[in-house]
Order: structure tokens, then C-alpha cells, then sequence
């Protein structure tokens, strides 16, 4: 009958024995503000012109023939 | 002079760490296992270093862990090997008491473009109440019912047009606020549905917070306990979030039906713009983490170094690399081949761009904050309000590209430290030359040489 021996574990093994700390899982949302950019750019420029008017006055130089 | 007799003879885990199982479905060859410490963090071990861990119930010594551990195991365990794996794998990760919990040694692990700027503001225990609340959504008729009207919404939406919704939201600049609060509602409403997908598949949500991810404002929550459901159950949490965004954008077409505002479409589509925006794989969004949770392998932006090193022939393959199956490593590969040059050309092209926005946000800044200032005094509330936003909008895109651009620098200053956060410590040395000086705790291989004798 023949005894089988168990040796321990060597250097090499246990060397391959690992830990690794996992990156913390957070699952995120992010805010699109360029898209809120783009739109606000438009407003912006609205918003600055709020209450205000503006007039245009040219000479006429060019005779125009009606008929 | 401390010695390694130091160290606890009966190895104990530290109080309020749990033994989560092994990690299911995964890429790897071997089984791997996970334990989460006190603080949250979860550690990802072999099989052996778990079975000790397990054992290390603080009124075993090394000798009763060794015999408890190898009768699991199958092969002999000497308490020399105990002794070590203790030391050397689960003392520096915490997951024991010990001299190395001297965390004052303990490198920062933030891994590289992951949200490190953040604040929590909803506590675990709110979001558990309110993600029991919100359940009933994941209900497979639910979840049937609200996919179809979805696309039927589009179909109409399509034929529709936006034109009506666009000018009005132009025309009326109040409306910005609006917008703006529906695109935070929004993201908030997306997080609920992380967590309540986490609840609903088993596992326990942590806390909802904000933050700055690379050059954008961003709310996240706080999923790490996931990591033990299965396959299934880490995907739904994954798509818990993009799931909650298709409701939200029901409630606004739900609520234009009933109202006929038009600007609610506008929103209804920016949700939509989202919800793709969220399917990006490259950073860490919820794309990233499907297909990390798909293969089964939980860090895969720790795996981009070693890929990338394996092609070099005089380098021998990482461990990395090496515990992955072949299926896993073709996807994880493909992955790495894509990442890396989308992630460098974007790095590049916001880097060249960088200058120019700066001096446009500046300007734009003080331009809003005269309108801030001439609002305020002429009593004109809603432009204040929308000065105010402007303001606050064109100052966080600079602010988290300055925090991230002065943290990658920091950061790419180790080279020492890889992909996923972890550095070599010199403490390790320092206990590996205690270890050699103790006779008695000194593991041999099988040929019986010593500890010393393999690594002088």
C-alpha cells in the first residue's frame, strides 16, 4: 500500500494566491449640460434684448420707377 | 524592534467584514470570491486566501486554520502557509487586524477614471426606502408595458416634429430653468433606478450623491454590493438606471397629452439623448459596466495595461491576462483596442480645445455675471435665476477639468502605480524581511528549501 504525502503549500504557490481590492461600483448619470448650453445660447440672447427696441433709418439714394 | 511574532496568533477578521460568496458567472479560469470590509470596499480573493479567511474566526490559531482550511481544500496547509497568506494577502487589504492596517500607509485606490470628486447627499438608508417604494416598476408587465409605449411614443414623436417645442423653449428663455431642472430630475429619477434594481435583485444600494466625472456634473449611486448577484441581477442593476429614464420620459409625453406643452417633448428627447449617451463603454458609465458584468470580469480598466503589455514578445503574460478564459480575453482585448485610442484621441482633442474654452468660459462668466448683477438690481428675478444658472453651468465644465487634469497628473507622476489604483508599498518589503528573520514562521517549498533560499 503505498502513502501519499501531502506537501504544503511552496513559495511559488502561495506567491500565486491574490487579493484585489474591486473599484467601488458607482453607477452614474451624467448631466449634459452642453446640451443645456446650446439651447441657452439662444435664450441668452433673447434674454438680453427683454424690454429693449431697436429702429433702423436709411436715405434713399436709388430711384425706383413705380409704375 | 517589532518582529513578526507580533502578529496575531489567532487571525481574526476585522468586525463587520462578510463573506459575500464567490463571484458569480465569471471570465475568470479559477473561481474567484469576494469579501466586503466594513467600509464597503470589496476584495476579490482566490479560493484559499478565502477558505482562510473564512476560518480566521479570531479562537483559531494558525495550526486550527491550517487544518480547518486544508480538510476544505484538499491539499495540505502548513500554518507557515497560513502565517504568510495572513501577512502577505490579507492584512494589506484589511480584511484581518494587523500591523499593516496601519492605514496611514495605505495608498489612495481611487482607480484611474473612476468618479473621485463626490459628495453623497441621499443616505443609504433613503434611497433603500424609496427604491422599495419605486419596486413595482420592475415588474415584467411594467417593464413590457412602458418598452412598447416608448416606441410608440417615438413613432408619433417622429411625425410630430420638435419645431413647435424648440421655438417656444427659445422664445421663452424661463423655460431654460425648466429644462434645466427636468435634465437633474432626470438624473436623479435614472439613479433611483440603479438602486432600485439593485434592491430588486437582491442586493443593498448605497448612498446617491454628486460629483465631477472628467469635465461634466454628475449624480452616481453607490452599487459596490452588487458585485455579489449574479450575471443577471448586476446587469439589471446596470440598466435599472437607463430603465428609469424611459419612464421619465413617459411621465413627459403622459404629461403633454394631457396638457399639450410642447416644451415637455424638448425634454422627453433630451432623455432620450441620455439614455444613449449612457450606453458609451469607454469611461464608466453604464455601458462599461454591462459589458464588464457580461463577461464577467469587474475591473476590466485594470486589464489595459497587461493587454497591451502582453503583445510585447519578451514580456511574459500577466497574471491578469492569464486567469482570464479565452472567451473573455477575445472580448476584453477587443475592448482594451477600442478604449485606448478613443480614450487618447478624446484626451487629445479636449486637451487642444482646452485653452479656447477657458478663455470663452471666462468671458462668458463675466458676461452673465453683469446680467446677474443688472437683474438683480432691476428686480428681474427669472433673468437673475437664469444668469445665476448660466453661470454656475459654465464654471463646473472648468472646474472638473482642472481637478482632473491636476488628479491624472498627480497620478501619472507613480509609475509605480498600475491601471487599477494599487502601488507597490515598501511596508512589503519591510515584512517580508521580518518574515525571513523568523525561523518558525518561515514557509518552505516542497524540496524544503526555505523562504530564504527562493528569494534572498
Amino acid at each position: 500500500m503505498s502513502t501519499v504525502v501531502f506537501e504544503e503549500l511552496s513559495i511559488v504557490e502561495m506567491e500565486g494566491e491574490c487579493a484585489v481590492e474591486l473599484p467601488a461600483r458607482h453607477l452614474m448619470s451624467l448631466i449634459n449640460i452642453n446640451v443645456v448650453n446650446a439651447i441657452n445660447l439662444s435664450a441668452a440672447l433673447n434674454v438680453l434684448t427683454v424690454g429693449s427696441s431697436a429702429t433702423s433709418a436709411a436715405m434713399q439714394q436709388i430711384s425706383i420707377a413705380q409704375l | 524592534m517589532t518582529t513578526v511574532t507580533d502578529l496575531s496568533p489567532r487571525p481574526c477578521l476585522v468586525p463587520g467584514t462578510t463573506l459575500l460568496g464567490e463571484y458569480q458567472e465569471s471570465g475568470f479560469r479559477e473561481p474567484a470570491y469576494l469579501i466586503r470590509r466594513p467600509d464597503g470596499q470589496v476584495v476579490q480573493l482566490t479560493r484559499l486566501l478565502y477558505l482562510v479567511a473564512g476560518a480566521a474566526d479570531g479562537t483559531a490559531d494558525c495550526d486550527g486554520i491550517a487544518a480547518a482550511v486544508s480538510e476544505a481544500y484538499g491539499r495540505r496547509v502548513s500554518a507557515a502557509n497560513v502565517a504568510h497568506l495572513v501577512e502577505h494577502r490579507l492584512e494589506p487589504c484589511g480584511l484581518i487586524a494587523g500591523e499593516s492596517l496601519d492605514r496611514t500607509e495605505v495608498i489612495d485606490r481611487t482607480p484611474l477614471l473612476a468618479l473621485r470628486f463626490r459628495v453623497p447627499l441621499v443616505p443609504a438608508r433613503v434611497v433603500d426606502v424609496i427604491a422599495a417604494v419605486l419596486r413595482p416598476l420592475f415588474m415584467l408587465p411594467v417593464v413590457a408595458g412602458s418598452l412598447a409605449a416608448l416606441v410608440w411614443f417615438d413613432w408619433w414623436l417622429f411625425h410630430h416634429g420638435l419645431s413647435r417645442a424648440m421655438v417656444e423653449v427659445i422664445t421663452h428663455p424661463a423655460l431654460m430653468l425648466l429644462m434645466l431642472g427636468g435634465l437633474l430630475a432626470s438624473a436623479l429619477f435614472h439613479e433611483l433606478g440603479h438602486a432600485t434594481a439593485c434592491r430588486a435583485s437582491g442586493a443593498k444600494a448605497g448612498a446617491i450623491g454628486a460629483g465631477l466625472y472628467l469635465v461634466m456634473p454628475a449624480l452616481y449611486t453607490d452599487v459596490t454590493d452588487s458585485y455579489r448577484l449574479d450575471r443577471r441581477g448586476r446587469v439589471r442593476t446596470d440598466l435599472g438606471g437607463v430603465y428609469h429614464n424611459v419612464i421619465a420620459v413617459l411621465v413627459c409625453a403622459g404629461i403633454y397629452a394631457a396638457t399639450g406643452f410642447e416644451p415637455l417633448l424638448a425634454l422627453a428627447l433630451l432623455g432620450q439623448l441620455e439614455i444613449i449617451q449612457q450606453f458609451i463603454p469607454f469611461v464608466r458609465l453604464d455601458g462599461y459596466w454591462v459589458i464588464s458584468d457580461l463577461v464577467g470580469v469587474p475591473d476590466l480598466f485594470g486589464r489595459i495595461k497587461p493587454i497591451l503589455l502582453a503583445v510585447l514578445p519578451w514580456r511574459r503574460s500577466d497574471r491578469r491576462v492569464a486567469e482570464l478564459k479565452r472567451r473573455t480575453r477575445v472580448v476584453v482585448t477587443t475592448w482594451v483596442c477600442i478604449t485606448v485610442p478613443v480614450l487618447a484621441v478624446n484626451l487629445f482633442l479636449i486637451g487642444r480645445a482646452a485653452p479656447h474654452f477657458t478663455a470663452v468660459a471666462v468671458a462668458t462668466a463675466q458676461a452673465q455675471a453683469r446680467v446677474l448683477g443688472t437683474a438683480v438690481s432691476t428686480r428681474r428675478f427669472v433673468a437673475a435665476a437664469l444668469a445665476a444658472a448660466q453661470l454656475v453651468l459654465v464654471a463646473l465644465p472648468v472646474l472638473a477639468g482642472v481637478l482632473t487634469a491636476t488628479w491624472m497628473s498627480y497620478r501619472s507622476g507613480f509609475a509605480a502605480t498600475d491601471w487599477n489604483g494599487r502601488r507597490r508599498r515598501p511596508q512589503h518589503r519591510r515584512r517580508r524581511r521580518r518574515l525571513l528573520r523568523n525561523p518558525a514562521l518561515r514557509p518552505t517549498d516542497p524540496k524544503g528549501n526555505s523562504h530564504a533560499t527562493l528569494h534572498p
